[in-house]
């Protein structure tokens, strides 16, 4: 892949090293997810970004090195160096040496190994001791196993598990099912201390590198950024005109795959340069695309360069560049890009769109091991919010248009069903977060379990749409004080002057049942993206917050709370 | 050394510099009894990746004595019916 690269003038030589390892990452594509990946071409790829570490702790009875050294290849394209550690070959998973500061903790049994009558229940309760202990996601692999023990053991395993916090069971028994007798090869098992055969390993490699791993570890795209021209279809619409561009099996099924994940609640935007006219004949001639207009909620099309593009497409979705994927076939776009929005994900569009199409389907924060009701709220809320604008400029007071709306606010207080949403909303928001906690689902459960510890979720919706679950509030509360941990909110809830009721509300609620306190201390962490909150709490607590981080004291009492509740024209409930 | 034989070592050359992250020079002569990292693993890695290459499958009882590149170049060479090394029979 060849890139014209920005006169050095222009950039530092930081900027420049950064676009070289974007376009490094770009060419490991081919290789991470060919059809058939080989090992020997994915032991040479060699990353040099930036790279987090992440401490993953595999809990095993058979060998996890074959399948390890590639795993950190594919980890390393999702932006992570990771450090493996082993436990001895352990049938009874004791746990002994355990060191317990993984950031992700692998189950990985040959299950073969056991008696199938006595297996499952002794293993739940191995799972529970380890949940017990850590407050790291778990991966658990299933039993690849097509005898009739298998599959009903999966099934089962799948529904108790999934009843438990941050643990989830990895399919491995649909690669088997793709793979067949070449799942397992028992000739190398003497050597390699494991049965799994070489494409076994290869594509569990790519799985917990790609998918698995970032998923639990709350990765998520929001948006993906498609270019038009030899991205969506083969050809240029300027050149070949709207009927001469070409639907390709390949193209029609990258944008299946696009109109899939849209079903699932990933926003879909165009950055194409274009002219508009030509786009829109586009759109309305060729109804033969599986992508039609109605699944893009924005087009910037015109000449100005890529990068502004962007930044106004994730400005409209109120969404950060990290959380787009942008997809080109130009290298030169995708590096001007690389520069302009550090942390955005790029794709490079090939001329083979099965890879284009495997490679956004395996791309990190594509896969989710859950879809919350958000999700798939997402796409109608901004189309929700437009309305909510043209609103709010005829109508002047915040006041009018909150009653015009007939807005309605829920909290929960220490509600179990919403503790993947919470999870998701306090590690991913950027502008409306007080102190960058990052808890885990662990973490979330005790707030809602403990004593002396509340979460408070709620919930916003009004006459144009439901935006489910869009805050939290989490607490402590000893000697007449409240210590707010932290506050999260989402950002498609912000501008509506809803956050003194949201956040204000959420300690009514505690103090409503039984918490008493006469101030509440809101801890806070400056952040690149937080003015937002920050602005807000300097806002409510009428002081100054100097330096990168603090806290302060806000006075409160219940009676102000339902004060305040009251001079809202919104309707408060409990989400019952 | 015929020039198959010579294409076909070339090949292993290649998958032993990535499966070992050395030269081609230093490829050349790995062994598991000069070089520390060829543990079972390693020689696994270069089994399959072999495999992979040649699109062939080594018995199981063969596999221990793949150590170097001329051993595994002539069990490449057998298992495609190519020329074995003049002077190895």
């Amino acid at each position: 892949m060849h890139v014209e690269k920005p006169e050095s003038s222009a950039f530092g030589a930081g900027a420049l090293r950064a676009i070289d390892l974007s376009i490094e990452r770009l060419t490991w594509q081919r290789t991470l997810f060919a059809e058939r990946p080989r090992r020997s071409d994915l032991l040479g790829l060699d990353g040099g970004w930036g790279l987090k570490p992440l401490k993953l702790y595999v809990h095993r009875n058979h060998a996890f090195e074959p399948v390890a050294s590639l795993a950190e290849r594919f980890l390393a394209y999702s932006g992570w160096r990771a450090e493996i550690e082993y436990s001895p070959y352990d049938d009874t998973l004791s746990f002994v040496s355990w060191p317990g500061d993984a950031d992700v903790e692998l189950i990985w049994l040959d299950f073969r190994r056991y008696e199938v009558d006595q297996l499952f229940d002794w293993f739940v309760g191995r799972v529970r001791q380890l949940r017990s202990g850590s407050r790291a996601p778990i991966l658990v692999c299933d039993w690849p196993e097509d005898s009739p023990s298998g599959p009903s053991f999966n099934e089962r395993l799948r529904e108790t598990l999934s009843a438990m916090p941050d643990i989830f069971v990895c399919p491995v028994h649909e690669l088997h099912g793709e793979l067949g007798p070449r799942f397992y090869d028992e000739r190398i098992s003497a050597v390699a201390g494991t049965s799994l055969g070489n494409q076994a390993c290869i594509g569990i490699a790519r799985l917990l590198g790609t998918s698995w791993i970032p998923a639990a570890l709350g990765s998520g795209v929001k948006a993906i950024v498609l270019d038009l021209d030899n991205t969506l279809y083969a050809g240029v619409l300027a050149e070949d005109g709207p009927i001469g561009v070409r639907l390709t099996p390949a193209h029609r099924a990258l944008q299946e795959r696009l109109v899939e994940l849209h079903g699932m609640g990933v926003f879909l935007a165009v950055a194409s340069r274009n002219e508009l006219d030509d786009v829109q004949a586009l759109l309305d001639a060729r109804t033969d695309f599986p992508l039609q207009r109605r699944h893009f909620s924005r087009l910037e099309i015109n000449w100005e360069g890529k990068a502004a593009a962007i930044r106004n497409i994730s400005a409209y979705l109120r969404i950060g560049a990290d959380t787009i994927v942008f997809v080109d076939d130009n290298a030169g776009e995708l590096a001007s890009v690389a520069t302009a929005h550090p942390g955005i994900g790029l794709l490079h569009a090939s001329d083979d769109a099965h890879l284009t199409e495997r490679t956004l389907s395996n791309y990190p924060g594509i896969f989710r091991w859950r879809l919350d009701e958000t999700d798939a709220l997402r796409i109608r809320d901004l189309e929700a919010d437009q309305l909510r604008s043209s609103f709010g400029a005829e109508n002047q007071d915040p006041m009018t248009v909150l009653k015009s709306l007939n807005v309605t606010l829920d909290f929960m207080l220490d509600d179990h069903e919403f503790v993947p949403r919470v999870h998701s909303l306090v590690n991913k928001t950027n502008q409306f977060v007080l102190s960058f906690s990052r808890f885990s689902q662990g973490d979330v459960m005790d707030f809602i379990e403990a004593k002396g510890k509340h979460c408070v979720a709620f919930r916003l919706r009004d006459k144009l749409s439901d935006s489910g679950i869009v805050g939290a509030v989490f607490l402590s509360h000893e000697s007449g004080a409240i210590r707010v941990d932290e506050v999260c909110i989402s950002c498609r809830a912000l501008g509506r002057n809803l956050e003194d009721l949201m956040i204000l509300g959420a300690l009514r609620q505690a103090m409503a049942a039984g918490v008493s306190a006469e101030r509440a201390r809101f801890r806070w962490v400056r952040g690149p993206r937080n003015q937002p909150a920050l602005q807000w709490l300097a806002a409510c607590s009428g002081q100054e917050l100097d330096g990168e981080d603090g806290a302060v004291d806000v006075p409160i009492s219940l009676r102000q709370l339902d004060e305040l509740r009251d001079r809202f024209p919104v309707t408060i409930g409990t989400g019952a | 050394m015929t020039a198959e034989r010579a294409e076909i070592r070339d090949r292993v050359v290649s998958i032993m510099t990535k499966v070992f992250n050395v030269d081609d020079a230093r490829a050349l002569s790995l062994s598991p009894s000069n070089c520390e990292e060829w543990d079972s693993v390693r020689h696994m890695e270069v089994i399959f990746s072999v495999e992979e290459e040649f699109e062939i499958m080594f018995d199981e009882k063969d596999m221990s004595g793949l150590d170097g590149v001329e051993k595994i170049t002539d069990a490449v060479c057998e298992a495609l019916g190519s020329s074995p090394r003049e002077g190895a029979r």
